[in-house]
């Protein structure tokens, strides 16, 4: 009697994912190659630790990050957060405050500032595009504001280590960067939050009505990600030594795309924290070895943007030839 | 059956009040009661801010935030979103400024019309990516942002000079020494932006695609054409805003108009125009670009230091879109 | 049929698929100048496809459309507008932050030259009378958003008639009218048809396609069964076409004994309710009649606490329970299956396994982690109880089709262990065979001790289903029948007071 006509059809959803992995590999395998041919000392150690410290930081921001894409929110104010906390930690370092404390009191900035952008968006319910857009530039301007503009120099052995430190002669950036990816890889793959940020970004009002408190956990995002943006400030202020108003600037642009470079969906409900890491593995590559072979800035800039907009551009094409 | 437990009975009057605010259909109450507010505190701070040269000089200075509201308004009521118009404004403006240097003998007039042609280029550009591949009109726009901005210091990394009589005229002529010629613009913009809202095939399509573009396409509307258009008309007014810019300081510079969007932004949403689209006017957006200007105008009277600035036109934004919040609400989602 | 001059459109061979279901599977109709044609069929028979189809709205995979001796292709619903097709949708599509004239003239604005100006005023004025050819009170500049359900509907109607089209379809028009509104409905239908207007009409009640058509075409599983003169008929026939079967194989009903009361509502007060109370027993089907904007689904909605309560009780066994947020519904054993399952009940892009355990990843393995093997365990478990029709448990939700989808929602609640389920509009969107396993299933679970309660619009199903049928309306209980005291009139008759 059962006339159902039930053609399973799409396999090839289970492959997206990974074949898009893939492709990234590939495109960093090849600018890899490319840029230690043309460059010299693209492929030196010194230039390659160098270029992972860097990297550390904002991997850190984008990791968490990655979690409060994919629940279907953004935050735009972690460049803000960054320069904030930079500057606070110079301030508190210069008026002689124990570097733990200084880390801790950071910490909880940061966390301060998270809790505030989750009040926004959960409790009021404002859109987060702009509510983040307007904390960004409030977090900016209290850096300006509390620094008067300048650098502060944050030299304390504590805040030395954070950023040029080294355990096992492996610089202790990298590997909080590590441990911090492999943490959020466990929350995002294998955790029960994990799995309700996954089902909030695909469908808020299905989560809702299955007892999830979306708020809630929505909220957590924004907290974690407060908190690891101010981590990412300590590892700058102590990867330069100073406490700079315009520490982070642009940096949003830069771990965004990093993000969706990796395949994860603005919108919610789609992405991986592997993606993520490769994606922040691209960006930095392509920024240090055009800023190795001598390219001028605004020229590195303007790749970055193409570089967002074309991927951005491959997934909706792809996606929409999947939906047929 | 039985009683109702229904609490009915007189509300309290500052739940009224509050009310005002969060409740009512369209801004505009809210928002000229709040315009009063700020004129009697900054009155009563400086006796300097209730004379004829401080309008003047409110009027002039939002006259560029003005133009560029006015074009993304239009963007944001078809429901999308433009990030890119600082860097489009800069562009062009640095475009111009560099015309002007180089081709000389090209008359001003002609380069007042490559500027707008810039502009709707550029415009065109991110309507395109948008309408047609389908990206997310912030994720592109955000993209063009850097584009755009790398590609104006491509054509110059320094202040360029420009030397013109007619050219510095434009944004810095007042009529009978009190009304400012932006003033005029701008009212002449609004004027026409809000009759094509109003009286257009246009406009009115524009409202349908904010408000449900699915429904919009099943009346038929051809709606690609129409959002591509609404970023072609963004950035025209990039374009005009770039020749007052350019006017008003005197030269081209790549990173002019950098951070413009968050003012921008503050003033659309201020005056209603919902993320998301399908709500908003030119009455709204006039009154909060007035309100802006003021606030602007009022930090410096009062002496306020420009990093606090930069604070308090953040936060300004925050409230703006928390305001927009708190009176949605009612259809906001549960969750 | 007799003469070929007559026939404006022909549709031919029409086939139309979606991942994991044929829509319409070689379905032919044809269409005559000034005649209504009711298409007739269960929900998910694919009537609602075939009109998009013919609309532009969907792109047929094969087959041939024609309209008036001319083959054409609509791409999009623009087209489709331009030939004179009119669509009256099933969904609401008015734009509720604008005025009645602009939803009515949305996308093909009346000007005046020169400039191609919008003349406002000649709308409006157009506007007030077709509202008053519609024999309803309703300025044309009000705000979309104050209407009611009906006058919406109302609009709606309007929208379509206002310019002149050729053929107009009528998708489920009386969904949310009155009495009343039907009939004046019905008399512009005849004035239309004098003009020289086609129509189709599209419904699943057999008293309107005989009250309004001339010819039915029945459909069934995304195939034509065949299509009859409406006087040559009777209802029997129609019915036997429309489900393939007896009544009787179609509807199962199993007697179980009804218990105690596990969940009783006392004067329940929220939007869009109110003063409502009810009771229901262990064992019970109690069904929920209403017409759209009745107050039904607003009514789930505060028993799971989507929708805030004002004021009233809430009793489960015997004892006073607080519901703001569904969860504590969900803490109370109180589960949802909403009438909209892709929107409101399923994770579309993820698998059925995750889909399933959604309402309770916190019993998933003891700490912060999920334990795998334990979610593979108790997803394995449901597919093979409800029998859910899938490659494998990590399959996309979204490629299953209808009724297998509502399995996942229904696992999900049973997975929670809750006894008191709420169904809203159970078997919409659902073929035939699964409707039977859907019904069986809640009989099962009655017979374990859960009582369910359903929202139908379905009027055989909620009169075959249930043991007690609740009518609501404007927010109240207006009418309570027993299990075989109801029929279609009366529970028409009571959702219209």
């Amino acid at each position: 009697m059962a006339e159902n006509q039930e053609t399973p059809v799409r396999k090839k959803e289970k492959k997206f994912f990974l074949s898009n992995t893939i492709t990234l590999f590939i495109v960093l395998i090849v600018m890899l190659v490319f840029f230690s041919l043309t460059s010299e000392s693209f492929l030196s150690t010194y230039n390659l630790v160098s270029m992972l410290s860097n990297l550390s930081f904002y991997g850190i921001v984008a990791a968490v990050l990655t979690m409060v894409l994919i629940s279907g929110e953004i935050d735009f104010s972690i460049g803000g957060n960054i320069g904030l906390t930079s500057i606070i930690a110079a301030i508190l370092i210069e008026s002689g405050v124990n570097g733990w404390l200084v880390i801790l009191l950071c910490l909880l900035l940061g966390a301060a500032i998270g809790i505030f952008n989750g009040f926004l968006v959960t409790v009021i319910g404002v859109n987060s595009i702009i509510a983040t857009v307007g904390t960004m530039s409030v977090w900016r301007g209290l850096a300006y504001t509390f620094s008067d503009g300048q650098s502060i120099m944050a030299m304390t052995p504590v805040i030395d280590f954070l950023g040029r430190g080294k355990v096992l002669n492996i610089p202790f950036p990298i590997i909080l960067f590590i441990i911090i990816f492999a943490v959020c890889y466990v929350v995002m793959n294998h955790s029960k939050w994990g799995r309700k940020i996954y089902a909030i970004g695909v469908n808020p009002m299905a989560s809702f009505l299955s007892g999830i408190n979306v708020k809630q956990v929505k909220f957590l995002t924004f907290l974690f990600s407060g908190i690891a943006a101010a981590l990412g400030g300590l590892i700058l202020a102590s990867l330069s030594g100073v406490g700079m108003p315009q520490h982070g600037e642009g940096l949003e642009l830069t771990i965004i795309s990093a993000i969706l470079l990796g395949g994860t969906a603005l919108g919610g409900g789609r992405g991986q924290i592997l993606g993520t890491l490769v994606g922040v593995l691209i960006i930095s590559v392509l920024y240090n070895g055009l800023t190795m072979l001598n390219v001028y800035y605004y020229y590195v800039q303007i790749a970055q943007g193409v570089v967002l907009v074309a991927v951005v551009a491959t997934y909706e094409v792809r996606q929409k030839r999947l939906q047929e | 059956m039985a009683n109702l437990n229904v609490k009915t009975g007189e509300e309290k009057w500052y739940k009224k009040a509050i009310g005002i605010f969060t409740r009512s259909k369209t801004p505009i109450a809210s928002l000229i009661i709040l315009y009063i507010a700020m004129v009697v505190i900054f009155a009563s701070f400086s006796p300097y801010y209730l004379t004829i040269g401080n309008f003047r000089s409110i009027f002039n200075n939002f006259a560029v935030l003005g133009i560029l509201s006015a074009g993304i308004t239009i963007v944001m009521i078809g429901g999308g979103f433009d990030l890119s118009i600082g860097s489009t404004m800069g562009l062009t403006g640095i475009l111009c400024a560099v015309i002007m240097l180089k081709f000389s003998f090209i008359p001003v007039g002609i380069v007042m019309v490559i500027a707008v042609i810039i502009g709707c280029f550029l415009g065109l550009i991110n309507g395109l990516i948008i309408a047609k591949i389908g990206i997310n009109p912030i994720i592109t726009t955000l993209g063009t942002l850097a584009i755009f901005r790398g590609i104006a210091f491509f054509w110059a990394d320094l202040n360029v000079r420009i030397y013109s009589d007619f050219w510095d005229s434009i944004g810095r002529s007042f009529i009978g020494g009190i009304i400012p010629y932006t003033t005029v613009y701008i009212l002449v913009i609004f004027i026409i932006l809000a009759l094509v809202l109003k009286f257009t095939k246009f406009g009115r399509n524009l409202y349908t695609i904010g408000g449900n573009e699915y429904l919009a396409k099943l009346a038929g509307i051809k709606v690609e054409r129409i959002k591509i258009a609404s970023y072609v008309i963004s950035g025209l007014f990039c374009g005009l805003a770039a020749i007052v810019l350019t006017s008003q300081l005197g030269s081209g510079r790549p990173e002019y108009g950098s951070g413009k969007e968050l003012e921008v932004l503050t003033v659309v949403v201020l005056g209603g125009v919902t993320v998301g689209g399908g709500k908003g006017n030119y009455l709204g957006t006039f009154i909060a670009l007035i309100i802006i200007g003021s606030i602007a105008n009022g930090l410096v009277l009062l002496d306020v230091p420009v990093f606090l600035r930069m604070v308090i036109k953040g936060g300004l934004l925050v409230l703006a879109i928390s305001i927009d919040a708190l009176r949605n609400r009612r259809r906001l989602q549960l969750y | 049929m007799a003469d070929n001059n007559n026939v404006i459109l022909k549709m031919e061979n029409i086939t139309k698929t979606f991942p994991g279901v044929v829509a319409l599977n070689n379905v032919s109709i044809d269409l005559k100048k000034g005649e209504v044609l009711g298409i007739l069929g269960e929900n998910g028979a694919g009537k609602s496809t075939l009109i998009k189809v013919l609309a532009g709205n969907y792109i047929k995979d094969s087959g041939k459309i024609t309209i008036d001796g001319n083959e054409t292709e609509f791409k999009n619903p623009g087209e489709a507008m331009e030939s004179g097709i009119r669509v009256i949708y099933q969904e609401l599509n008015t734009l509720e932050n604008l005025s009645v004239t602009e939803n009515i003239f949305l996308g093909e604005q009346e000007t005046k030259t020169p400039l191609n100006i919008i003349d406002w005023k000649k709308m409006e004025k157009e506007s007030r009378k077709i509202l008053k050819q519609l024999n309803i009170d309703i300025n044309p500049n009000t705000i979309m958003e104050d209407l009611s359900v009906s006058e919406k509907q109302v609009v709606e109607i309007a929208k379509a008639i206002s310019k002149k089209g050729k053929i107009l379809i009528m998708d489920e028009p009386t969904a949310a009218l009155s009495e009343e509104d039907k009939d004046s409905l019905f008399e512009i239908i005849k004035t239309l048809k004098e003009a020289g207007v086609s129509i189709i009409y599209i419904s699943h009640r057999l008293k309107e396609i005989f009250e309004i058509t001339d010819r039915v075409t029945v459909l069934r599983d995304g195939k034509k069964i065949g299509t009859v003169g409406t006087s040559e008929t009777d209802s029997n026939q129609l019915v036997t076409m429309m489900v393939g079967r007896d009544i009787q194989e179609m509807y199962p009903k199993r007697e179980v004994p009804i218990g105690e009361v596990i969940m009783s509502v006392k004067n329940l007060v929220a939007e869009g309710i109110e003063d409502v109370s009810f009771e229901l027993r262990k064992g019970e089907i109690l069904g929920i009649f209403g017409l759209l904007g009745s107050g039904k689904t607003s009514l789930v909605k505060s028993l799971f606490g989507a929708n805030p309560i004002k004021s009233g009780k809430i009793y489960v066994y015997g004892k006073k329970i607080t519901i703001k947020k569904p969860w504590q519904a969900r803490d109370n054993k109180i589960g949802l299956v909403p009438v909209d399952r892709k929107l409101d009940g399923l994770a579309l892009m993820l698998g059925v396994k995750e889909n399933i355990t959604l309402a309770n990843i916190q019993q998933l393995g003891k700490g912060f982690l999920i334990k795998k093997a334990v979610e593979r365990e108790k997803a394995q478990r449901w597919i093979d109880n409800l029998d859910i029709n899938t490659p494998s448990m990590n399959q996309e939700v979204n490629s299953l089709s209808g009724g297998n989808q509502q399995k996942v929602v229904l696992a999900r609640w049973l997975e929670s262990g809750s006894n008191i389920i709420i169904l809203n509009e159970p078997t919409r969107g659902i073929d035939v065979g699964t409707k039977v396993e859907i019904y069986k299933l809640m009989q099962n679970l009655c017979e374990q001790g859960a009582g369910i309660i359903m929202i139908s619009s379905e009027l055989p199903e909620i009169l075959s289903i249930a043991d007690r049928i609740l009518v609501i309306s404007k927010g109240r209980i207006t009418g309570e029948f027993k299990r075989g005291k109801a029929s279609e009139e009366k529970l028409m008759q009571t959702a219209c007071i």
